[in-house]
């Protein structure tokens, strides 16, 4: 359906997906375990609406790109978050795994 | 902080949860993506009902999981089954170079996961070194 639109909208459309998926986790542990119904509700809209955006994204990519893309830019994105905005602490192993999970990224994006 | 009035759930419980979280949500994104032209709106629909479960499950299990590590195998075996569905169900390409970048991702993931230190409910600590990052 939309084979045709150019590659960057596709990538894109995974960044925006890994945004609102990080946005719907920290909802989600607002909520205890589904007990606070708001939150809950809330991670589940944002939730469907960066799986909305994954499906357009794999409309042009490979299934597997697409989610690892999405999964990477969503752990590096809740771990510079988490530590900017909740104090959490990255050790030294934290940051390799940041700059393994960006080449791999970049790999799958480029090669 | 859901641990402490919740004592009721076991840990079991809590892990077959996590899996069942990690099954809806690789078979909610696997039908996203075969759903295409015609069906693209059934499939869309049972996306969301899946991915409803998975995060229902999921919130089920860091009731006693922690938060980390729920995500950590979420993400991690998430990526493994789908990478294996993607070949398999999919015929996607896969070739040595994939597969690297690919373990990259997955090693990745879990090494940010295990360098990472919980506690997003606790205020700072009045530690004045190491907040520079």
């Amino acid at each position: 359906m939309f084979a045709n639109a150019p590659a960057w909208t596709f990538f894109v459309a995974v960044v925006v997906a890994a945004g609102l998926e990080v946005y719907a986790n920290i909802l989600l542990a607002k909520s205890e375990g589904f007990v606070r119904k708001t939150y809950a509700l809330g991670a589940l809209v944002f939730v469907a609406l960066a799986f909305t955006c994954l499906a357009y994204a794999v409309q042009g990519m490979d299934l597997a790109i697409a989610y690892a893309l999405w999964g990477g830019i969503g752990v590096v994105g809740t771990g510079i978050g988490g530590a900017m905005l909740f104090g959490q602490r990255l050790k030294p192993v934290a940051w390799l795994g940041m700059a393994m999970l960006i080449a791999g990224m970049a790999i799958l994006q480029l090669a | 902080m859901g641990r402490e009035h919740t004592p009721s759930v076991s840990a079991l419980y809590c892990w077959l949860c996590l899996l069942g979280s990690i099954f809806f949500e690789v078979a909610g994104t696997s039908v996203m993506k075969v759903s295409q032209g015609s069906w693209a709106v059934v499939g869309m629909l049972v996306m969301y009902a899946m991915l409803g479960l998975s995060y229902y499950f999921l919130a089920r299990a860091v009731m006693r999981i922690p938060l980390g590590v729920a995500y950590a195998f979420w993400e991690g075996l998430g990526l493994v089954a789908i990478s294996m569905v993607s070949v398999w169900v999919l015929q996607e390409r896969m070739d040595a170079t994939r597969l690297a970048a690919l373990g990259l991702v997955l090693v990745g993931t879990l090494l940010v996961h295990h360098g990472t230190e919980d506690g997003p409910q606790q205020p700072l600590q009045p530690k004045q070194q190491g907040q520079e990052g």
